[in-house]
């Protein structure tokens, strides 16, 4: 396969941007920890849907974006320059990923993604808006993101985030580890904010957490567990699998957009009468962080190992036995916070 | 027999007590306890089994330990006969070694599509 290939899909699809109507073409701004990301769409329907999630962090202007993200749809684009036997883990095409460009396939939604790491530029497209899936509302160019933050010391970490006044603990694990209830527990307290539920930014040198993305994701049967967030639900978005919960929309005072990471939070279900927070291992993080980020993301594995490691060196390593009750894990959290700073 | 790490493949990190290995073919992850430690890092710094059993003396535990390692494909035979300097913890604990393959569906095609002739997946008939 001609390597000159990746470049003109790049250029093609590019194209297949311009070409689309200027009058309903829109830019918006977005925060990136310390930097900017800027979104061209094609067209307000596909701006709407795709933003829900980065609402809480949309500024008017930026002199300079450290990304620019081109997301469109058209159904134009009739065949890609590869073959079957090219797609391969996570979506990742093969001979479509250099130094320079990055691409993927995402199944379910069929949208195909490119990243330029020369020219910062990254490309969503997909052949009709209607076939993005409720879930891609909820982390938005995930996978974009993750390719541009190769070059920086940001890491698009698959965690959670929570935070009292400075201080922030990561609460880590894949799903079904009771990571977003615990979470979402964290609703129930004035003093306690979420950075995120599902994914979040953390600079890695800094220890700086930031957040990304405001929506939170609930099995329907949680619900009736936590009743508490059944007001806050999208009732919207139907065929989702999980309800949604935009905080932004519905209780933006909850969403902290950074703070400084002190903890990692290894949660462990116990259904135990109490809730307990002990001291772990960095082991036990990084086996909680790692191969979760390392897996849901294509490409840059080994890079993103380097950062988990680095990342969990930095932090104060713990294991949150959980109780049954939301409250109780909630007001553990918060105690937790008071006595750490109490001793600083 | 020597082995060799294939680092494109696999990565690893050694804590004080623990180390944690990523199979990034697989999606397959590791936590080796006890001399399983120090064994991976004579392993992966060239050193043979034979001298591994030398070292530890307990070859039986060793033996099934490397078997397994070859077996996940985490190491590979090879005939490196240079060995790096290295600093290992001596004294013998019965290697301990769990393995953890909740992200391999994470690596998986997905499983309902079929590629056509442009390159589109299309669901495959049921």
């Amino acid at each position: 396969m001609n390597a000159s290939h990746p470049e003109q899909f790049f250029k093609t699809l590019k194209a297949l941007y311009s070409s689309s109507s200027t009058r309903q073409r829109s830019a918006v701004h977005v925060r990136l920890a310390e930097s900017f990301l800027t979104i061209h769409f094609s067209r307000p329907e596909i701006k709407a849907y795709m933003l829900s999630s980065l609402s809480h962090i949309l500024i008017d202007n930026v002199h300079s974006a450290a990304i620019t993200i081109y997301c469109f749809d058209s159904p134009l684009l009739t065949t890609f320059p590869w073959q079957g036997q090219n797609y391969g883990v996570q979506g990742a095409i093969e001979g479509f990923n250099t130094p320079r460009f990055q691409t993927a396939y995402q199944h379910g939604s069929g949208a195909v993604m490119m990243y330029d790491h020369d020219t910062k530029e990254g490309i969503y497209w997909v052949k009709d808006f209607n076939d993005i899936p409720y879930w891609e509302r909820s982390f938005p160019f995930r996978t974009i993101l993750h390719w541009w933050s190769r070059d920086t010391t940001l890491l698009l970490l698959h965690a959670a985030g929570i935070a009292q006044k400075y201080s922030s603990a990561l609460l880590s694990g894949k799903s079904g580890s009771g990571k977003s209830s615990t979470t979402l527990s964290c609703l129930l307290r004035d003093d306690l904010q979420i950075a995120g539920d599902d994914y979040v930014l953390v600079d890695t040198e800094t220890s700086m957490l930031y957040s990304l993305y405001n929506c939170a994701k609930v099995e329907w049967d949680n619900l009736e567990r936590l009743d508490f967030l059944k007001p806050l639900v999208d009732r919207n978005i139907k065929e989702a699998e999980k309800a949604m919960i935009f905080m932004h929309d519905t209780c933006t005072e909850k969403v902290m957009q950074k703070s400084r990471l002190d903890y990692a939070f290894v949660p462990v279900v116990c259904k135990a009468n109490k809730t307990t927070i002990v001291e772990c291992t960095e082991a036990e993080v990084l086996k909680s962080i790692a191969p979760t980020t390392m897996f849901q993301l294509p490409s840059g594995q080994t890079e993103t190992f380097k950062k988990c490691i680095a990342l969990t060196k930095k932090l104060k390593p713990y294991r949150i036995e959980l109780g049954t009750e939301a409250s109780e894990i909630a007001a553990v959290i918060s105690e937790f916070f008071i006595q750490k700073r109490q001793v600083l | 027999m020597t082995y060799t790490i294939d680092t494109n493949k696999v990565v690893s990190e050694i804590f004080n007590d623990e180390a944690v290995i990523v199979n990034l073919a697989s999606g397959a992850y590791y936590s080796f306890k006890g001399s399983a430690i120090a064994i991976w890092q004579l392993i992966g710094a060239g050193y043979s089994d034979q001298e591994v059993i030398e070292q530890f003396k307990d070859s039986e535990s060793i033996n099934q330990f490397i078997a397994f390692l070859v077996q996940e494909n985490l190491i590979t035979t090879s005939d490196v006969t240079v060995k790096e300097p290295i600093t290992i913890d001596l004294q013998f604990v019965r290697p301990e070694y769990k393995k953890y393959d909740d992200m391999k569906d994470l690596l998986l095609l997905d499983p309902i599509h079929e590629v056509d002739q442009t390159g589109w997946p299309h669901k495959k008939a049921e």
